[in-house]
């Protein structure tokens, strides 16, 4: 009962956490110099058109008139029109989120899968040549500016040897898997689309480690730090001492006891990928929130830029909702009350 | 047993890695039967009774046609939906013999009716191009089945050419526009999304972001007889490094819109790609403030066109500029070929500059461009360093395009100098000189006379051009009006823009048009 107290506790906090972010969001664009109608009028428009445009739009109307139309077209699940591509704003991101669902998804993969098991084998050869290795390995990453490491992977991997596609979510001459999540791998998967399936997968393979790489080392030094704490616990020695296999010692004992501090990372990281989508996505045209995002923000459209804030803050917040519950199946002692 | 366990992990690693690097293996070259063009910026949506941008140069030409095309190499207005016409003697009744046999990509067939249809409806949405249409229409009537007759308010000279536009004059099929209307929204909604109308190619799918896929329409008038291809694909390409890699990867068939001169050297030295720079009607000019002191002073306008670095301004394009001579590309019918020229002549400027009262030192003004057009803020650095020398104070101020809209709305906001670029809307000098010098058709009523330049006289005589039937006497108006212009100097004539083009070797049949200079003549093209 207390659990799902805690849950809808936090379910209401996350509504704030939105209020405030839609709210700051809000006024800060609506201060830039300039004038959204105008510009979509195109550049004949005369003025009864752009005062039409305007009306739609509601800029006519006072500032506070105009936020209060926005909460409550929010409270009824609509975001509004963007001004450049002249859809509902709800109808493009379903669009485009899936895309940024997808790689960051996949990045986070390749930070955890690839991550944890490093940290932990530089932890365990501490001071050896792997464990500097990897620490090098992970300063590079952490310091290299993920679009730049982007325009590295193309030349080399597709400019100069030409093995993977440097581009987009699937080649100009593979068929989208019919849609049904939006995650072109898992709709192959869903659809039994071979072609689609490995090309897409293709596709994801340099996005993936322009984007993941930072997180990557991230995870890596975190893993490496916290598994080096828990090497030097009691129960640990008594593990190594009762005879146990170093299996047993590493995977029951150091990393169960590593995790909590590790998945903390992992939630944060989220973020960070979300956000670090934007020119990731630019870079390889992958047609997510990120490039959706970065028009908006050219062309001044308002609920757009609105509309890819409240989808991060949500993403971000029920993510690291979920990595708090999973704390409880981590760490039996940790009660939510 | 531990070995083999790990045996058979590093064999599923080796093999999931090699399918994935090999499992399809990727194209040295794009299949001989379709085109694959990139374009850097995605079109939003493709109602062409809405879209008014160069983003949907490669894409409306595949789709839709207009009632008659503008050939840039001859001048002449060519048929293409119309197979005739007859102008009054008056010149404002227009009548139009519609092509017969003529079916759109769900069927239907093309009349009369269809034309009215689609230019009605372009009215009534009164969006972007919308202005071209109700500015000059009075009345679009069927006469008989196969014969439209469009009546203007009042004689338009070029009024053919206008209908040649490649925005807002596409015939798009009055069946779907029934079938798909929703709460009289004029299928907004449908035509959004989709497209239908007579050209040889029709939308199959768009996946938003990333790419719009036509295939051929068998039904089309033309026929298919001789070289074409069967499918066009363009690709969405935001990123202009790796626009200039796929090209070079030959994943790319063709590109224009988006390949910015500065390009132009990473594309050279593979022998498989041509490229080549043309001339488009778009012209950048630097347009100055006369509303105030002290550029409503003739003088000093005229100074600082002397005080302009004509020639080092062309290196902001790379190299592939040629100097604008006159306001107007020589290739835009209208220009006048004896105007006289600007040169760089900073002792002459300063005299003019005395000769105002203005001394030196004592004069600082501003300069602005937006972000999406670099050019302008590498030609003001340059003009910065030579005012300087002359003791002209330059405060150069980059605004992106939403800001520069704000700038130019009103005389007090607008900078004493806008470096600026115009596009033409239809292949004729008018379409350059009315909205950019007209004293009414200033930013804020639907123009572009940034400077708020007025000259009685000249209105007048662009008002006598612009109703002017006979071409020759049309043209003799519009070449005196730029003689008046360039003596008045209200704006600095820079480069007519160059535009790159850039494909495959393997590509034919590609021609130029430099009014809608991001399109291609798809039709036509096809790969060896």
């Amino acid at each position: 009962m207390a659990y799902v107290i805690y849950v809808l506790k936090r379910c209401a906090l996350l509504l704030l956490v939105i209020l405030g972010v839609v709210t700051l969001t809000f006024f800060v664009s609506h201060v830039l110099p300039a004038d959204p109608a105008r510009l979509s009028g195109g550049i004949r428009a005369r003025p009864e058109q752009v005062e039409a445009l305007r009306a739609k739009l509601n800029l006519d109307k006072p500032i506070l008139t105009q936020y209060w139309l926005y909460l409550r077209g929010l409270s009824r699940g609509d975001l509004g029109t963007s001004v450049r591509t002249e859809q509902p704003v709800s109808r493009d991101l379903l669009t485009y989120f899936p895309a940024t669902l997808e790689l960051t998804f996949s990045a986070v993969m390749l930070a955890m899968c690839v991550g944890i098991p490093l940290g932990v084998l530089s932890a365990t050869s501490r001071r050896r040549f792997f464990d500097f290795g990897v620490r090098t390995f992970s300063v590079g990453a952490v310091s290299i500016p993920s679009f730049w490491l982007g325009l590295m992977l193309q030349l080399v991997f597709y400019m100069n040897l030409n093995l993977l596609p440097c581009q987009g979510r699937l080649s100009p001459f593979v068929a989208p898997p019919s849609h049904t999540t939006g995650l072109y791998v898992l709709d192959s998967l869903l659809a039994w689309n071979g072609a689609a399936l490995v090309n897409s997968l293709q596709h994801l393979v340099l996005p993936t480690l322009a984007l993941g790489a930072g997180s990557l080392a991230v995870m890596t030094r975190m893993t490496r730090s916290s598994v080096l704490e828990v090497l030097r616990t009691d129960y640990v020695q008594t593990a190594w001492a009762k005879g146990l296999s170093k299996q047993a010692v590493l995977l029951k004992h150091v990393l169960r006891n590593a995790l909590l501090a590790i998945s903390t990372v992992i939630g944060l990281q989220i973020g960070a990928l979300l956000a670090g989508s934007i020119p990731i996505e630019v870079v390889f045209s992958w047609p997510g929130v990120g490039s959706y995002a970065a028009k908006a923000i050219t062309f001044v459209d308002f609920n757009a830029i609105l509309g890819v804030t409240i989808i991060s803050a949500v993403a971000y917040a029920v993510l690291n909702l979920m990595i708090d519950l999973l704390y409880l199946s981590i760490d039996p002692r940790i009660r939510y009350v | 047993m531990v070995i083999r366990r790990k045996r058979v992990y590093v064999a599923v690693l080796v093999g999931a890695l090699s399918l994935l690097l090999y499992g399809t293996p990727l194209l040295a070259s794009t299949p001989a039967d379709t085109l694959v063009v990139g374009t850097l910026q995605e079109i939003s949506l493709v109602d062409p009774s809405i879209d008014y941008s160069f983003t949907g140069g490669p894409i409306f030409p595949a789709a839709y046609e207009r009632l008659v095309t503008f050939n840039s190499h001859t001048g002449k207005v060519e048929p293409e939906l119309a197979v005739s016409w007859d102008i009054s003697e008056d010149g404002t009744v227009y009548t139009f013999n519609v092509r017969q046999g003529v079916q759109f990509h769900d069927g239907s067939a093309l009349n009369a009716e269809s034309v009215k249809i689609a230019f009605d409806r372009t009215m009534k949405i009164n969006r972007g191009p919308a202005w071209m249409l109700r500015d000059y229409v009075k009345e679009v009537a069927v006469v008989s089945p196969y014969v439209v007759q469009i009546t203007l308010k009042a004689p338009f000279g070029p009024f053919l050419k206008v209908l040649t536009s490649s925005w807002g004059m596409s015939i798009m099929s009055p069946k779907a526009l029934a079938d798909h209307e929703e709460a009289g929204d004029l299928a907004q909604g449908w035509f959004h999304d989709n497209m239908c109308g007579t050209g040889p190619y029709k939308l199959v799918s768009w996946t938003k972001g990333q790419q719009m896929v036509f295939e051929k329409f068998d039904a089309y008038w033309r026929g298919w007889d001789g070289n074409h291809v069967d499918r066009v694909i363009v690709r969405v390409v935001p990123d202009p490094t790796t626009l200039v890699m796929m090209l070079r990867n030959a994943d790319i068939d063709i590109a224009s819109y988006g390949l910015v001169s500065e390009l132009g050297p990473s594309l050279e030295g593979a022998p498989h790609l041509v490229t080549e720079s043309y001339e488009t009607y778009t012209t950048e000019a630097a347009f100055m403030n006369t509303t105030r002191a002290p550029l409503d002073d003739v003088r000093v306008r005229r100074a600082m066109s002397y005080s302009f670095p004509y020639e080092g301004a062309l290196q902001a394009y790379g190299g592939y500029a040629e100097r604008l001579i006159g306001q107007l590309p020589p290739s835009l019918p209208g220009f006048d070929p004896n105007s006289q020229v600007y040169h760089q002549d900073l002792a002459l400027a300063k005299k003019l500059l005395t000769e105002a009262g203005i001394n030196e030192g004592s004069l600082a003004l501003e300069c602005t461009w937006v972000t999406e057009q670099p050019t302008g803020g590498r030609i003001a650095e340059l003009w910065q360093q030579d005012l300087a020398t002359i003791g002209v104070t330059l405060k150069l101020t980059e605004v992106n395009a939403a800001g520069g809209w704000l700038r130019i709305s009103s005389p007090e906001t607008t900078a004493d100098f806008t470096i600026t670029r115009w596009g033409v809307d239809y292949p004729d000098a008018l379409s350059n000189l009315l909205p950019l010098y007209k004293s009414d058709l200033t930013p804020d009523k639907g123009g572009y006379n940034i400077g708020r330049y007025s000259n009685p006289y000249v209105d007048q005589l662009l008002i006598q051009a612009s109703q002017e039937a006979n071409v020759e006497k049309a043209v003799l108006l519009e070449q005196e009006v730029q003689r008046y212009i360039t003596d008045d100097a209200p704006s600095i004539f820079i480069v007519a823009v160059p535009q790159l083009v850039c494909y495959q070797d393997t590509v034919k049949g590609f021609v130029y048009d430099p009014g809608y200079f991001s399109s291609f003549n798809l039709y036509n093209m096809y790969k060896e």
